[in-house]
């Protein structure tokens, strides 16, 4: 298992829905959890990756297979980022073969839908919170 | 039954309020989404934008719930417009301003309310981001943090200054 960010490190979030992506940010940083930069696809979180340094992600699966293209490119240590940077994901369902791809990719979380922000905000905090995401 | 109290302020808060020129518009998927999300997040079964109009409360958007409008006096939402925090009522049959409401002991049989109040700029509060239950609940210090977030996005897009019409 990957090392996770600090309390208050920076997080991209990868989250196509403006409503859940938009809460979670700003309830994330309210509650000083992570300073939380958006991405609205994996292509635009491709661009900040190399923009910015993050100390985590939370990516959003989505059908095309672009997240899953970008976590590979990061797991290759083909961006800017160490491939260890902790990486939870979000998808709207998960058969055997996405479980084993999550874990080949050392996925730290996968949250299912329904998505809650709540969990959202719980999945952002394990990323800071070692302990918690090693039990995971 | 209490009777939804009148501010003090109601002229210019209905001058505010109309002013936003939204009173009786179509539904807008920028409103709607945000109700639908609220309902989804807090597992209620009515969600609604409601604007406290002189007479009434008129719905820009809203979930599990057929009126477009009903009387200010009987609303919930009158109330909660009078306070800046979130006005919450955890049984309202239980509650002695509200057991005998008509929204209570008839359709659509509200038990649980909680409205965030959609404060303009400028300080007037035209309305609420509420959510409704059929069975008594409450909420938690998170689901109220929801509550004003989601409420924040809904003044931002009163305004003019919001995002959640544009496509994903």
């Amino acid at each position: 298992m990957n090392g996770r960010i600090a309390r208050g490190g920076r997080l991209l979030l990868v989250e196509p829905q403006f409503v859940l992506r938009r809460t979670v940010s700003t309830m994330a940083r309210d509650m000083g959890l992570a300073d939380v930069q958006e991405a609205t696809s994996a292509t635009q979180a491709g661009k900040l990756l190399g923009e910015r340094r993050f100390n985590a992600m939370l990516l959003a699966i989505d059908e095309e297979g672009e997240a899953l293209a970008l976590l590979q490119r990061l797991r290759a240590g083909e961006t800017s980022h160490p491939a260890s940077v902790p990486v939870a994901v979000t998808a709207m369902t998960c058969d055997v073969e996405l479980a084993l791809r999550m874990k080949q990719l050392d996925v730290c979380r996968l949250l299912l839908k329904p998505f809650k922000v709540r969990g959202m905000l719980e999945v952002i905090s394990a990323l800071g919170a070692p302990q918690a995401l090693s039990q995971a | 039954m209490l009777p939804a109290p009148i501010p003090a302020d109601d002229d210019a808060r209905l001058q505010a309020l109309r002013e936003l020129l939204i009173l009786d518009t179509p539904p807008e998927e920028r409103f709607d989404r945000l109700v639908e999300f609220a309902a989804a997040e807090f597992d209620v079964p009515i969600a609604l934008i409601s604007l406290v109009d002189r007479e009434r409360q008129w719905f820009k958007a809203r979930v599990g719930l057929d009126a477009c409008e009903t009387s200010r006096e009987i609303s919930f939402c009158g109330h909660a417009i009078v306070q800046r925090d979130l006005f919450e009522v955890v049984d309202a049959a239980l509650d002695p301003r509200f057991a005998d409401n008509p929204l209570v002991i008839g359709g659509p049989l509200i038990r649980f309310y909680i409205g965030a109040p959609l404060v303009l700029p400028g300080g007037a509060a035209i309305g609420t981001l509420c959510v409704i239950d059929t069975q008594p609940r409450e909420f938690d210090a998170m689901d109220r943090a929801i509550l004003g977030t989601l409420r924040d996005l809904a003044v931002a897009e009163l305004i003019g200054q919001g995002e959640a019409g544009v496509p994903a």
